[in-house]
């Protein structure tokens, strides 16, 4: 153990550093290595967010590191439209709505289910619960589809049968938001609230006995030796979900609903503007752009949440 | 004992990563084969056809009777997935030989493949007298040639296609339809008869079409000018006169329910040999014999056509099918030298459009080049002819007589090639623009063009939103470059 | 006097009968929900493909068919293959992934690892960003060769900044320092902690971490897309995607007027296209049950510890 930091020959104190951590550095290689050979070598390439990519017959590197740079001109489109605001109004909007929804369907189920006395119930709940996460969005959309179509529509078929007036889904607006929210947040319930049950599971029941002997109730076991446990867990995925804010599923927003016309003010968001953009003309530097917008507001938004976290609860925070 | 295994996993990951790093900076792809041979790989759409490994030998025999060493081999990537994947292969440079271009335009212009003007006269001399012209107009980018096309339906009209089965069940008159209006009795009369079949099948991206306008930026962008050449102008094709009395039209068989309703969002796939549809539009030139090919593909369906728009020799037909070389390819010459071989060879091409001899097909009349399929002649044991070879060099069914192909020679002969043909803008200045432009036009191309919206008010609104995304500034660019473009 | 009842594990984390039964019947509702979807599937899958076109998706079919599935099982070998494409990878690339994955977070968990702050950080940035399809591409392709390669499905994903955090999050909260100080204390190595004390706490962790790469595995068609050709190679999700978007694209080309004989004949039906669907979900959504025993495990060992 050095006693003091001599200044003079910080090498060595670095190579000692090194050499005392050698085990934990054995144990960060294999992440390190994936790391630095499938991101931080990539992610060079963002550098195209800013040029005016041109082939050359050297390759893509070379093209990378010799192409013109043309400042932000590649991020005009992002901010050109008029739609703007509507789409950064149903992108936010949405992704806040989501947020909050998630967590609370995910937690609660997640304790609920832990606090269950039937245990093959309850592998049966939650194997069921898994099912939509493994149904792809077009597949939902088809599902959808069989229910809302307006010529074949199981729910148009019924309001004919007593005589109504077909309602033509995919060209109402008002409906889609409640429609969006409820499948985005019912499709991930099952996924989301598997973390927070397994972490409920690893709760030591002495914790449990104690709070018994103290006479506390089922409810007040939840909220008090319970929640605890899962707000460490709870709140890096909050922190992390945070950085999500821009982006958005291109399955639930264009997929869904068929990418209908008359749906698109309350259905474009980021993800599907751009997808639209550059639909006729797929330009390298502008996707990229555009993607690095989505990351820098996420960045942002993880070292604000982070920075008020670290304030509150120390020991839950990212860094 | 535990402790052991962990640490010797570890660094056996370790260690393999490394060295697959190691490895992969120093072998280069070299691409030959066991028998020394240069191997050129051909990337298309599609799926990899069953009798696959057949057929490349037999098109290597082929080909290495005049390149003995030279192979081919094909990569098959599929249809959905190809335009992402090409984009990929193309941007990051990679080494391909051939592919089935894309984007040919743009990519071209921003360099992504290999100039093969002059190797096309060294090394593909007779397949390039065997194309039609207009098809190398179609292709030439800033006096260079970056594709080899596929000679096949250099000019096509839109078709309006009848499903015989309901024709002749309810009697409907379909011989005076020339145009969308003339639809009208046939339509009613079907619909009142059999309102749960669509009569009119058409669903998302579908297109109006007009007589003989073309687009200089693709059908996804609403500049269009006149193929006659009549009028010099870049317009608006939603501010035309035809296209708004055409718009009209639908709308009242939308509003009639000739049209599904949920056409705008509508993905049905109106199968040929289904009985769900009355009357679809398909596109047909010269090489389809009339309704052969669609009654092929059908499975013997028999459904006829009535062609809506002028015979004319267009930009877009030029490049249905191109095939580009990479400009990082290792074996641009060799690239050609196939292209060539596959676009003048008979028997190499014959041997993958029908198949293979005695297989999928046998001689009826071999001097003659004429053939009859076999029961084992079905989908996944031949790549499409529309986009393989040249489509002269065919061996044609017993069904087809002479006569026939003397027809389709002449109106390939007689038909005149559009005044656009050639015309290759330039719009990296207006890359802002136009992504802005294709987002307003996905707010409105479905609505207008399946009739479901009311014309005059939408397509006034839509011109609103298009004058803010900068229609204007485009509109005179394209003006000026088509300007230059006629006088040249 | 009060009557001690006789306390009981279970009765220590459960809830009373009453609150029971309402919960079950709500989780039971909603499980119902969430089954529903699928079972569309599965009539989509053996219905009649032209009662769809002409009615649309039925919960009823006016006509039965096993057609799909004959069709799947004609072509079996690919699906078979494809299936035992993905099986491989998923298991391979989650005991890679939960390997480097806890090796690390748990590393970056230890106070005394004095460069924990900077990997945190190494391995946080790649939340962040993007790394862009064609550098992957080149770095996969070309940097390492894996071209058509199995491993090119496994190794892109064999490391999960998610996971490491939630393990780190773990390691954290169920490996108090005090014990590792104690075995410290005994003499033990790091390693030996490591693999004796902290893995076994760790299990409810590693667990939920492998059931999320292993969904993650089974699910993913992107790696394929990008880097595979050919058939030997395909993972089942991929099979299904590319089925999709083969119909999707194909429909628009007809739609907007293309050449009918583009491959028309190579569409497969909608229905062949639900029961890839079925066959490719059904396996792994029945494996859960598997990985929920190892989170009920955690409490007995924790149990004992405690």
């Amino acid at each position: 153990m050095i006693l003091h930091e001599n200044p003079s020959l910080p090498k060595i104190g670095f190579f000692k550093k090194l050499y005392d951590n050698r085990i934990f550095l054995l144990l960060v290689t294999p992440g390190t290595i994936f790391l630095i050979v499938f991101f931080y070598i990539p992610v060079i390439a963002n550098l195209v967010a800013f040029q005016d990519f041109q082939y050359s017959d050297a390759g893509f590197w070379y093209s990378l590191f010799h192409s013109p740079f043309v400042g932000l001109k590649n991020f005009k489109f992002f901010f050109a439209s008029a739609d703007f605001w509507i789409v950064l109004r149903n992108t936010v909007g949405y992704n806040l709505i989501f947020l909050g929804l998630n967590f609370f369907f995910a937690i609660f189920f997640g304790v609920v289910m832990s606090q269950l006395r039937n245990r093959r119930l309850l592998k049966v709940y939650q194997t069921s619960m898994l099912f939509p996460y493994f149904i792809s969005w077009p597949i939902m959309a088809a599902f959808l589809y069989a229910f809302l179509s307006t010529d074949k529509g199981v729910i148009n078929h019924l309001i004919q049968s007593m005589n109504g007036t077909p309602i033509d889904f995919y060209n109402t607006p008002g409906v889609w938001p409640l429609l969006i929210i409820f499948l985005g947040v019912w499709k991930g319930i099952g996924y989301n609230s598997i973390l927070y049950f397994a972490t409920a599971m690893g709760i030591d029941p002495a914790y449990y006995d104690a709070a018994m002997m103290d006479g506390a109730n089922k409810w007040q076991q939840i909220k008090h030796v319970t929640l605890p446990h899962i707000l460490p867990v709870a709140t890096l995925m909050l922190i992390l979900n945070i950085g999500g804010m821009f982006r958005t599923d291109i399955g639930l927003f264009y997929i869904v609903p068929k990418a209908s016309a008359p749906l698109i003010n309350v259905t474009q968001t980021f993800d599907t503007y751009i997808y639209r953009a550059l639909s006729t003309s797929s330009d390298l530097g502008m996707s990229t752009a555009a993607g690095l917008m989505q990351s820098l507001v996420g960045v942002l938004l993880i070292l604000g949440s982070n920075a008020i976290v670290r304030k509150l609860q120390p020991e839950s925070s990212l860094f | 004992m535990k402790k052991w295994r962990h640490i010797i996993s570890i660094a056996a990951i370790a260690v393999s990563t490394l060295v697959l790093a190691a490895c992969g900076k120093n072998s280069s792809a070299s691409n030959t084969n066991n028998d020394g041979n240069t191997v050129v790989s051909m990337y298309m759409p599609g799926d990899k056809p069953k009798n696959y490994d057949e057929m490349i030998k037999t098109a290597n025999k082929e080909i290495q009777k005049k390149y003995p060493k030279l192979a081919l081999s094909m990569n098959f990537i599929g249809w959905g997935d190809y335009d992402k994947k090409y984009n990929v292969m193309v941007t990051s440079g990679d080494a391909y030989d051939i592919a089935f271009t894309r984007d040919y335009v743009t990519n071209a212009q921003k360099g992504a493949y290999a100039d093969l003007t002059d190797l096309i006269q060294t090394d593909a001399k007779t397949a390039y007298d065997q194309t039609d012209p207009a098809y190398w107009k179609g292709v030439t980018v800033k006096d260079k040639i970056y594709a080899f096309p596929v000679n096949a339906n250099i000019y096509a009209q839109n078709m309006l296609t009848f499903s015989d089965d309901f024709v002749k069940k309810y009697n409907l008159d379909i011989d005076g339809v020339k145009s969308y209006q003339d639809l009208e009795p046939i339509l009613a009369k079907f619909h009142k008869a059999n309102p749960s079949v669509a009569a009119f099948a058409i669903g998302q991206g579908y297109k109006v079409s007009s007589k003989a306008m073309e687009y200089p930026l693709g059908n996804g962008l609403p500049f269009a000018v006149d193929a006659t050449g009549k009028n010099k102008e870049i317009v608006n094709i939603y501010n035309t006169a035809e296209m708004q009395k055409n718009l009209k039209t639908l709308h009242q068989y939308y509003l009639k329910g000739y049209i599904p309703q949920d056409a705008a969002t509508s993905s049905v796939q109106y199968r040929l040999q289904d009985a769900s549809w009355l009357v679809r539009q398909e596109t047909q030139g010269s090489f389809d014999y009339g309704d052969t090919t669609l009654i092929n593909a059908a499975g013997g369906k028999q459904m006829t056509s009535k062609p809506i728009t002028s015979p004319l020799k267009s930009q877009a037909q030029s490049q249905i099918a191109l095939w580009s070389v990479s400009k990082s390819s290792k074996h641009k010459k060799e690239a050609v030298q196939i292209l060539g071989l596959l676009n003048s060879n008979k028997k190499l091409l014959n041997n993958i459009v029908w198949g293979l001899q005695n297989k999928q097909w046998q001689f009826t009349d071999e001097k003659n080049g004429k053939i009859k399929t076999t029961a084992d002649y079905k989908p996944g044991y031949f790549i499409g002819a529309w986009m393989m070879g040249n489509n002269k060099s065919l061996y044609t069914q017993d069904t087809v007589t002479q006569a026939m192909i003397d027809k389709r020679d002449q109106e390939i002969k007689a038909a005149k090639q559009s005044v656009m043909l050639g015309f290759m803008p330039d719009t990296s200045a207006y890359k802002t623009e136009l992504t802005n432009l294709s987002n307003v036009m996905s707010k409105y191309s479905d609505i207008l063009n399946t009739g479901t919206a009311d014309p005059a008010p939408t397509i006034k609104r839509m011109n609103q939103e298009l004058k803010k995304a900068g229609y204007d500034k485009v509109q005179a660019a394209l003006q000026k470059q088509y300007d230059d473009f006629l006088k040249a | 006097m009060r009557k001690k009842k006789h306390i009981t594990a279970v009765d220590i984390r459960s809830f009373g009968a009453g609150t029971n039964l309402v919960f079950n019947i709500f989780l039971l509702i909603f499980s119902l929900s969430c089954l529903f979807p699928f079972f569309f599937i599965i009539v989509v899958s053996l219905t009649q493909e032209s009662d769809i076109t002409l009615y649309g998706y039925q919960f009823w079919p006016k006509h039965w068919t096993m057609a799909s599935y004959q069709y799947l099982s004609n072509s079996g070998s690919q699906v078979f293959h494809a299936f035992g494409v993905t099986v491989f990878v998923t298991v391979v690339g989650t005991v890679i992934n939960a390997m480097c994955s806890s090796t690390y977070a748990y590393a970056i968990s230890r106070r005394d690892f004095a460069f924990a702050k900077f990997f945190t950080f190494f391995a946080l940035l790649q939340m962040l960003f993007a790394p862009g399809m064609v550098p992957q591409y080149l770095i996969v392709t070309q940097m390492l060769h894996l071209k058509d390669n199995i491993w090119a499905l496994i190794l892109p994903s064999a490391f999960g900044v998610y996971n490491v955090l939630i393990m780190r999050s773990f390691f954290k909260t169920s490996v108090p320092e005090e014990i590792i100080e104690a075995a410290r204390i005994d003499g033990a190595g790091e390693l030996r902690i490591f693999s004796k004390i902290v893995i076994p706490l760790a299990v409810p962790g590693i667990a939920t971490i492998s059931l999320f790469t292993a969904l993650g595995y089974w699910n993913d068609w992107f790696n394929a897309m990008l880097y595979t050709n050919s058939d030997a190679v395909t993972p089942i999700q991929y099979l299904l995607v590319r089925i999709q978007n083969n119909i999707s694209m194909l429909t628009q080309q007809m739609q907007s007027g293309g050449s009918a004989a583009a491959g028309l004949s190579q569409v497969p039906t909608e229905a062949i296209r639900f029961a890839v669907v079925v066959v490719a979900t059904l396996p792994i959504a029945l494996t859960y049950p598997f990985f929920q025993k190892h989170f009920v495990k955690g409490l007995t060992v924790g149990g004992v510890k405690g």
